[in-house]
């Protein structure tokens, strides 16, 4: 607990930004649910807010997209486990999901460092 | 797959097995176990919600509450087995009723030719202020196949009942005779065989196509007919082909068994006067119908300037040339049937309405004692809608059982109006069968009176508060006020209903029975008819009036036979002949006074149907070849064309073209006997002996009764035995009696009678049910109340008039609300009545005074059992 940051001072996420966040994580290869809910708070910095319950209708939901598949298989610490992988079309979607919030994060960006726009 | 479930199972694991994951992980970063486990659970959140989320998220969840929801419905229906099967018979009756004439419909009015591209089919018929008359004679058609462009093809055809031999046996057959391109034009290819071309025209050899049915049903489906013969006119046409199954011919209700090239009618081909076949013809993709109506019309017109007709019957018959769409086929069965078939959909539709009322009520009825039910659910946490959904289940439930039954009765139905359709000399077959469109009426009228009987109970399920209804005790139902109002108004609303239909019944009945009481101008409807044929050979007079005789004296040697006679045809047989004729000293203002109709009989005739003699004599045995011709006329004849003066004596002359053809002395005047309908006058006809023939006929019918009553039938085989004897190749055929003969063209006033009847009995006897079982209910609620009053010194009789008094209202209510539509409804069906009027108060107090009577007994029992209320008993236990 010591290494986590209170949960208060947390971010909580955005609607619709967890089924990217999810994608992004299974870039790197297959994983579980809990491995999935701890990488997404290791690669904010520990600044997102995971509820690691409502990481499991969203992997549901992906699932029945098609966009990631899973599979019962064993953790690095011998426990039974179900591991998601990304799928073909998850790989394109999170593309073109990430373009898209790349796009949203730099025009907020530019809305907020705008001077004054009438002048 | 697409379709891939999940089990919860499966998925508790996975929340298992992720907590389990993070407190190890906890553990691993020095957490203490025992904290460790619960800082997981509380860092997942709540796994019941998950849980929910998940079993809502799978793609089949409705499907699994649907189910649920219908294995609930049918154990609650089969715990109140009588409720369900009163409710399904009902909906049965119902569904079934509309769907047998929707079936009946679909079949006469909204079917189309089985052809390819129908839509694109016209018909070219003449017309003129008195109809329509067929295609022009075939020297036209010839020209309009020339000199129009705006089709792809015309053809002409003409049915008629022919008599052919199939190896050397005489049968009838529905013939056909078509253009070499009939086949080819309609879009068709032949189901074995080939079917016929231009060259076929040239009869060499002479060929024909067989329909699918008679294949069968002559040929028992032998695919060996295609090669073989049969003789017509004593030439063999050979079969090439079979047409498709589902093709019948271009007139609906008439099924082709034969076609035969039209040159086979090589006289009538030349013959410029001769109106004889109908034409069908396809438009060219693009060419607008007035441009191809403008184009025939000018050929027609430049024939009929060359016909010398005279003006009055170019006007009357032959004015133009008119295009109608062929889509459907000719339209003699959808002319003659689509009123009754409408008035009987109006019939069934209100049955229908009556029906779901009845439901409805029975639903509120239950919906009450169910009240506590639904309060503990909804108190349990079930929500609203998914309680109307359960009760939508139940009611779709029974709907559809209902209509599964339904369409078992319709089948049933149908077929048996199929057997009277099919009977009488002319039978009209109609097959109906069951396709999309018969299943998504009977779907769609299911449904829609589902949620109608739906209604009230599901707004009842809304309006549930499930503090009151629990508050409301355990053995007792209670309803509300509005509610009691709303199952009378449903009762009064079938009282009404009822009313129409009892109304409509009442006005088929009686115009059933005046016309079965008209005069038909003869006295014996036990007259056995048959028609026999003649085989090729006969042309000369002399030896076919010799087969006449010997037959009439072979048939009066049957025992028991009491009269026999012959005629070209008999009342009301649907046959008609028509001639030319000038009196002397009456001048005729039109055309149509100088036609009458004439029929070649024998002695024994007018004897065998009882036509009485009004003056002179009848014709005798010596009216025959070498003595003077003469005829005996009808009152009808005498009246016009002998208006104040003694007809005995003077003659009829016959035209051919505008010359004196043959003149007929008349020695006798007889009764008019109804000939065509019996709704229309009779008209002016004379009888001329069947030994002075004007023409060649081969065809005659042979009439007779028995010396014993119903005794007729029992001629049959004496007579096909004997007439077998002196010409085996002689057909007989259409053997029926006279009255079977009335009776069909009586087929739509039986049909319209009988089912009326039968549905405003039902309708009756459901309305009494309703009555009896909402009062019935009533006091069953009101039993303390009914108690207290009695308790307080109501007699017994009081209580019993009250619920008397309360039936009488809803009576009243109900007839007075159904009168008007009453009235509509017999006036609308007007056109189809005869001696009766819409304005006849009699149609209408017999429905009433049915109803009072019958509301009265419904409501007698309960009546009697509300002062039979032991006021004690019934405080005591409410």
């Amino acid at each position: 607990m010591s290494t986590r940051k209170p949960e208060e001072d947390r971010i909580a996420l955005l609607q619709g930004t967890l089924d990217l966040l999810i994608l992004r994580t299974l870039l790197f290869g297959k994983e579980h649910g809990q491995g999935i809910a701890r990488a997404i708070q290791a690669m904010s910095g520990d600044e997102l807010l995971v509820d690691h319950g409502s990481l499991y209708p969203a992997l549901q939901r992906l699932e029945s997209k098609d966009w990631v598949a899973a599979e019962w298989g064993t953790s690095d610490n011998n426990r039974k486990a179900r591991f998601y992988r990304l799928t073909a079309t998850g790989k394109k979607q999170l593309v073109s999901e990430q373009r898209q919030w790349e796009r949203i994060a730099a025009a907020v960006a530019r809305v907020l460092m705008a001077e004054n726009p009438a002048g | 797959m697409w379709f891939r479930k999940r089990t919860d199972k499966d998925f508790r694991t996975e929340v298992e097995s992720h907590i389990r994951l993070e407190a190890d992980r906890l553990i691993a970063e020095g957490m203490p176990p025992a904290d460790a486990e619960f800082a997981a659970r509380r860092a997942f959140g709540n796994v019941a919600l998950v849980r929910e989320k998940f079993y809502e998220s799978r793609r089949w969840l409705w499907l699994e509450q649907l189910t649920q929801d219908l294995r609930y419905g049918l154990r609650t229906l089969r715990k109140a087995p009588a409720f369900a099967v009163a409710v399904v018979l009902t909906i049965a009756l119902g569904v079934g009723a509309n769907t047998a004439i929707f079936s009946l419909m679909d079949e006469v009015l909204l079917r189309s030719l089985p052809v390819h591209n129908p839509q694109a089919l016209v018909f070219i018929e003449t017309e003129g202020t008195a109809g329509s008359s067929g295609a022009p004679p075939y020297p036209c058609f010839t020209r309009l196949r020339a000199e129009t462009s705006a089709f792809s093809g015309i053809a002409a055809f003409a049915t008629d009942e022919l008599r052919i031999e199939v190896e050397g046996k005489p049968e009838q057959v529905m013939g056909q005779v078509a253009s070499g391109n009939y086949f080819e034009l309609l879009g068709m290819k032949a189901a074995a065989g080939r079917l016929m071309d231009a060259s076929d025209e040239k009869l060499n050899p002479p060929v024909a196509v067989i329909s699918d049915r008679y294949w069968r049903s002559r040929f028992g489906g032998d695919p060996g007919v295609i090669g073989k013969t049969f003789s017509f006119r004593k030439q063999a046409f050979t079969i090439v082909g079979v047409t498709p199954a589902e093709f019948w011919g271009l007139e609906p209700g008439r099924p082709i068994d034969i076609t035969m090239p039209i040159s086979t009618e090589r006289n009538l081909l030349a013959d410029s006067g001769a109106w004889w076949f109908s034409a069908v013809a396809r438009l060219n993709p693009g060419a607008p119908v007035t441009v191809a109506q403008s184009q025939t019309n000018a050929v027609f017109q430049s024939f009929i300037a060359d016909s010398r007709q005279p003006a009055e019957m170019i006007r009357q018959y032959f004015h133009h040339l008119a295009l109608r769409p062929a889509a459907q086929g000719l339209s003699g069965l959808r002319t003659r049937f689509s009123k009754p078939l409408y008035a009987l959909m109006a019939i069934a539709s209100l049955v229908l309405l009556m029906a779901t009322a009845n439901i409805a009520n029975l639903l509120l009825a239950r919906g009450i004692s169910r009240r506590r039910e639904f309060a503990i659910r909804l108190a349990t946490g079930a929500g609203r809608m998914r309680l109307v959904r359960q009760l939508l289940t139940e009611i779709l439930l029974l709907f559809g059982l209902g209509a599964i039954s339904g369409l078992l009765f319709a089948r049933s139905g149908v077929m048996a109006l199929e057997l009277l359709f099919a009977q009488g000399r002319r039978p009209i077959i109609v097959e109906t069968n069951l396709n999309w469109r018969v299943l998504a009426f009977t779907m769609t009228v299911a449904v829609a009176a589902a949620l109608m009987a739906a209604l009230f109970p599901v707004l009842r399920a809304f309006n549930t508060d499930p503090e009151e209804a629990i508050k409301e005790g355990q053995s007792r139902t209670s309803e509300s006020r509005g509610s009691a109002t709303l199952t009378r108004t449903l009762v009064a609303f079938q009282v009404a209903l009822t009313l129409i239909l009892l109304v409509g019944a009442a006005t088929f009945v009686r115009t059933l029975s005046n016309l079965r009481d008209v005069n038909l101008g003869f006295q014996n409807e036990d007259v056995l008819t048959m028609s026999v044929e003649l085989p090729d050979g006969y042309a000369q007079p002399d030896k076919s009036i010799e087969f006449w005789n010997q037959t009439l004296a072979a048939v009066r040697e049957i025992p028991g036979a009491r009269t026999a006679g012959l005629a070209i045809f008999t009342p009301l047989s649907g046959r008609d002949r028509g001639a030319q004729i000038q009196v002397r000293g009456y001048e005729p203002a039109s055309v149509n006074d100088t036609l009458i109709r004439i029929n070649h009989i024998t002695e024994g005739y007018f004897e065998t149907l009882g036509t009485e003699l009004l003056a002179g004599r009848l014709i005798t045995e010596a009216d025959a070849k070498g003595s003077p011709k003469v005829a005996v006329i009808n009152e009808s004849a005498a009246r016009k064309y002998f208006a104040n003066r003694d007809p005995l004596g003077q003659s009829i002359e016959f035209l051919k073209g505008r010359k004196v053809d043959s003149a007929y002395s008349i020695v006798g005047v007889v009764r008019d006997t109804k000939h065509m309908s019996l709704r229309e006058p009779v008209p002016p006809f004379a009888f001329l002996p069947l030994r002075q023939p004007r023409d060649s006929e081969r065809r005659v019918t042979l009439a007779v009764t028995s010396m014993l009553p119903n005794g007729q039938m029992s001629f049959l085989q004496p007579i096909r035995s004997r007439i077998a004897k002196i010409e085996p190749r002689a057909l007989v055929s259409e053997v029926l009696t006279i009255r079977g003969q009335v009776d069909s063209t009586l087929l739509t006033e039986r049909i319209l009678s009988q089912i009326s009847t039968a549905f405003g009995l039902l309708a009756l006897t459901l309305a009494s049910i309703g009555l009896y079982g909402v009062l019935s209910y009533h006091i069953g609620q009101q039993r303390q109340s009914i108690g207290i009053r009695m308790a307080l010194g109501a007699s017994p009789s009081s209580v019993a008039l009250n619920v008397m008094r309360q039936s009488g209202v809803v009576i009243a209510a109900g007839l007075l609300c159904g009168m008007p539509f009453a009235y509509l409804a017999a006036r609308a069906a007007e056109s189809m009545l005869w001696g009766v009027k819409s304005t006849d108060p009699m149609i209408y107090m017999a429905g009433i005074a049915l109803l009072s009577v019958v509301g009265f007994l419904s409501a007698g029992l309960p009546a009697r059992r509300a002062s039979n209320i032991e006021p004690s008993e019934a405080l005591r236990h409410g």
